[in-house]
Order: structure tokens, then sequence, then C-alpha cells
């Protein structure tokens, strides 16, 4: 950040936690060069979280990705339907990131995140990787690509999940239809010998 | 709406308001305030495409100052001359060009009926005078707007072009302090919201810039071609009238128009050829503007129901007079902006709604 406005907004940063290195660290940002993980630098929002502050909200409209720089923050699923304690459904800790499909979209949320700890978040966010995209095109297309990446390993985990549990649906709905085959059956033989 | 997002629409609209009082409190340095932003605006484009070029944005914004102080200064060199005779010519004919409304006017009186045949005033008819007062302050409107809005102008020389190249240089690193003290309940949503108005006002800026520009060019070359008056000037008055939608076109053309009918001195045959191809230089310029340029340079930048337009230059004139009627639409479209964002914001977290899949 310039200096002028870096000494305007001194407060706001806290010196332990270093966004260059954290954002070195996580998958995305992994293989860019160091130049263009200081150019990131300068569009990330660093942000602190309180002990249960969420830092959104499942149904809010998604404006980008966050990074855990220091803490751990609860992934929950909210019922607003009924008042049941919120389901949680992963707890992530340092270097672990979450959200990335608002990177891509301004759909809702479909979880709440919410800190569990003192936490430091690192925003990345839509309008400046858009901003980013504009002026600097080379590396607002790698980050792109590798956000894709990302969402495709998981579509592959999720895919590869569904078709492990795809015999065992088959099986059990091949023992069902095994079952109500012979219930007929039984109930025909049964039908025959009433009659 | 639920709580959170009442909460938060009521605050980004106290917020809105807060800053449209201030502006208004200040409205003497509204255009100290207001020109930088314009011309950030406009330049941030050229310094991003610099940025794409591997040039950094400190020197690109120092390259774009100094490519249009040189284009400025050939321009200066080349126009100021013919501008400042026709602004003293301007200035001198006044008084003949009052002289002459004020006999037309003293006709239309005598034919109804407001002086008797001796040309003495009629007992009770006292307000006939109001029209010499009317026309002084009509006669002085068109150099009030050029010296009266850009009045001080050693200031306007010196510190908008310096918080001009701050605004370009530093934008993004200023919009990032500032949202950076944002709550982070707010957080997403003002960042998105800034982002939106930006993009939009920023496309609405240029457009308009854009064809300001093209129309008043095009209305100072046709001045010149059909000999009509003052056409640097006219054509300068045309392109600033012409950001303020329905009316500014007609308050561009107004000046010309008069000047030409109180000023000719030949027969009437030659005034009435002079005012229609005057008239015609205004009609194609805006039949172009309209056809050609409007689609093209503002294309769906804001989409603002005429009504709201109306509504929202009625208040701006109200406030801020000449300048209000200019910030009317950016303003009305910046709460557009706003309104819409939370409004969909309100839409997308309603738990009756269909849940989307992420």
């Amino acid at each position: 950040m310039n200096s002028i406005w870096s000494s305007i907004f001194a407060g706001r940063k806290d010196s332990t936690d270093d966004p260059k290195q954290i954002l070195g660290e996580i998958p995305i940002f992994s293989d860019l060069k160091t130049a263009d993980i200081r150019e990131l630098e300068h569009i990330v929002h660093v942000r602190t979280y309180e002990p249960g502050e969420c830092v959104f909200r499942e149904g809010d409209v998604g404006g980008g990705m966050y990074v855990i720089a220091r803490g751990r923050v609860d992934i929950l699923l909210e019922n607003r339907e009924s008042e049941e304690k919120p389901e949680r459904i992963a707890v992530l800790g340092k270097s672990d990131f979450f959200g990335e499909l608002s990177l891509l979209d301004d759909e809702r949320r479909s979880a709440t995140a919410r800190a569990c700890e003192p936490s430091v978040l690192i925003g990345l966010f839509r309008p400046d990787l858009l901003d980013l995209i504009e002026r600097n095109p080379r590396l607002g297309s790698r980050v792109l690509l590798n956000v894709a990446r990302v969402i495709g390993k998981r579509l592959r985990a999720a895919d590869a999940r569904l078709v492990d549990s795809a015999p065992r649906r088959e099986s059990s709905a091949d023992n069902g239809q095994e079952n109500e085959a012979q219930g007929t059956s039984r109930s025909d033989k049964g039908d025959g010998n009433e009659s | 709406m639920n709580r959170d997002s009442g909460t938060s629409f009521f605050t980004v609209v106290f917020v809105l308001f807060a800053v449209l009082g201030i502006l208004y409190l200040m409205k003497g340095l509204l255009l100290l305030f207001i020109l930088p932003f314009l011309f950030a605006y406009l330049f941030n484009p050229f310094v991003n495409a610099m940025e794409r070029r591997g040039i950094a944005r400190g020197m690109g914004t120092l390259l774009i100052f100094l490519t249009l102080s040189i284009a400025l200064s050939a321009a200066v060199m080349l126009l100021w001359k013919p501008a400042a005779a026709q602004a003293g010519a301007l200035h001198s004919n006044m008084d003949v060009y009052g002289k002459k409304i004020e006999t037309w006017f003293g006709r239309i009186e005598e034919n109804l009926g407001f002086k008797d045949l001796k040309g003495e005033k009629v007992p009770g008819q006292e307000k006939t005078g109001l029209h010499a007062r009317w026309l002084k302050k009509a006669a002085g409107i068109l150099p009030g707007v050029f010296f009266g809005v850009f009045g001080s102008l050693v200031s306007l020389i010196t510190v908008v072009p310096l918080i001009t190249f701050f605004l370009v240089r530093d934008g993004r690193n200023i919009r990032r302090s500032i949202i950076s003290l944002v709550p982070n309940r707010y957080f997403e949503r003002t960042l998105v919201l800034q982002y939106e108005i930006n993009r939009q006002i920023g496309r609405y800026l240029r457009g308009e810039l854009t064809r300001s520009i093209i129309v008043g060019s095009m209305i100072a070359a046709g001045l010149w071609i059909v000999d009509g008056p003052y056409p640097i000037l006219m054509g300068v008055f045309a392109g600033v009238t012409n950001v303020i939608p329905f009316i500014g076109p007609y308050v561009g053309a107004a000046p010309a128009l008069l000047i030409v009918l109180f000023s000719g001195s030949g027969p009437e045959g030659t005034v009435f050829i002079s005012v229609v191809s005057v008239a015609l230089v205004y009609i194609v310029s805006q039949l172009l503007d309209m056809i050609c340029i409007n689609p093209v340079v503002l294309g769906k930048s804001v989409e603002l129901h005429p009504l709201i337009i109306v509504l929202s230059l009625l208040i701006g004139v109200e406030f801020l007079g000449i300048i209000g009627m200019v910030l009317a639409v950016p303003v009305s479209s910046i709460l557009k902006v706003v309104f819409v964002q939370l409004y969909q914001s309100k839409r997308r977290i309603d738990p009756t709604g269909p849940a989307l899949p992420e």
C-alpha cells in the first residue's frame, strides 16, 4: 500500500501476519512468482475476527474467497426453517481457504463461516479480481485458471464419491427391485394358492 | 426483510443521505471536489491500459498528465485567441442585444395595449418595466455560466489537477483504505456495492463526456460553416448543457438562436435564413447524437425511468442550480444501484426463496 495511505490507516494492519507468505502457501496461488504474489498482496483485504463472529452467513450474497492466516473457522449448515442448532460440517485452520466459488459468480453462500477463535483472514474478492484482470490480464487469468483447477479437482472428488456410492446404491436398488418382484410373485403365488 | 438486512438498508440509506447533506453544505467547494473525480473516471481506463503494458501506475498517471498538458497547451494556443475575441465581442454586444430585445418587447407591449399611443405606460401596468430588468438578467446568464461557474480559475487550475493526479494514482489504495474501516458485517456488501457504483458511474461519466465533446465540436463546426454567432463559445456551452437530460439541448441552442434573432440588421429574409441555418445546425447535431452517438457511447450504462430523471432534475436545480442539474443523473444512478443491490441481497437471503445449489 502507498506509504501515505498506510500511515493514515496504520492501525488496521496486523504486522504479525504476512499475507504474502500465507498467499504463497495455498494451492490457488502456490505456482505464482514472488512479483505476482506481491501484486496480489495489494488487492487482498486483511480482516480480523473475534471468536463467534460470522465471516458470512448462509444465504448472503457472496463477494469472494477467504484464506485463513491465523485462527480457526467453523463451516456450518444452518437450518433456517427450524430452531435446530447449526450443523458443523468442517473446521478450517491456517492456510485453508473457503468461498472460492464466489470469485466466479454472485450466488448466495451455501454455508455459514464463523470464527471459533481470534482469527485473521485474507479476503480476495470478485471486484478486485475483475480489476486485476483488466489491469494485468496475465496474472488475472492465471489466478482464474488456478481457481478453476481447484474447483475442477473438487468436482472430480465429488464425482468419484458419487461413483463410489453408485454400485452400493445400484445394488440396494437391485435388491429393492428383487424384493419387490419377489413380493409380487409371492402374492401371485398366494393368490394362486388361494385360488 | 429480516433484521440484519433491514439494519444494513437503513445504515446505507443514512450514510448516503449524510454524504449528500455534507456535499450540499459544501456546495461552494463542490466543483473543486467533483471535477477531480470526473477527470479521474476519465483517465483511469488510460492508466489501466498502460498498466496492462507493464508501465507502473505512477508513471502511467504522469505520462497521461504530460500528454494532456501538451494537448491542452496546443488547444489553448490554437483556440485561445479566437475564443477570447468571441467572448470579448459577446460581452460588448450584450448591451446592443439588450436594447434590441427591449425594443422588440416594447412592440409586443404596444400591440397588447400595455402602452398608450404616445408611448407612455398605462397606469396600473407598471409590471411592464419588469421585462427590462429580466432581460438584463437574461443577457447576463451566458457570461455568468462561463465565468461564474469557473469563477476561481486559479484554484481550479492548481487544486483540481493535483487532486486528480492523486485520485488516479492512488484511487485504488484510498478506496481500499476506506473500505478497511467498514465493519466485518457490512464489508463484503460494501465492497461489491462500491464496485457496481464505480463501474456504472464511470461508464456514464465517460460516455457523457465523450458525447459532450462530440456534440460541442459538431455544433462549433456547424456554426462556423453557416457563419453562425461565436462558434467556439456556443459549441462549449452546448457541450456543457448537453449533459442535462431533456432540456439541455434546448438550453444549449437558446443563446445562439436569440443572438441571431436579435442581431440581424439586414432585411428580414436574411435574418430568417440565419435563424433557420443555425437551428438546423443544432437539430442535425441532436439527431446525430440521438441516432449515432448516444446508443454507441452510453449504451446501457444508466437506465433510469424518465419520471425519475425529471424529479431528480427538479431536486438538483432546487439545491444546487445548474450544477445540480448536471449532477442529477449520476446521483440518481448511484441511488438506483444502491437500492437495486440492497433489494437483490434482500431477495437472496429471503429464507422462503428457492435454495440455489452451490
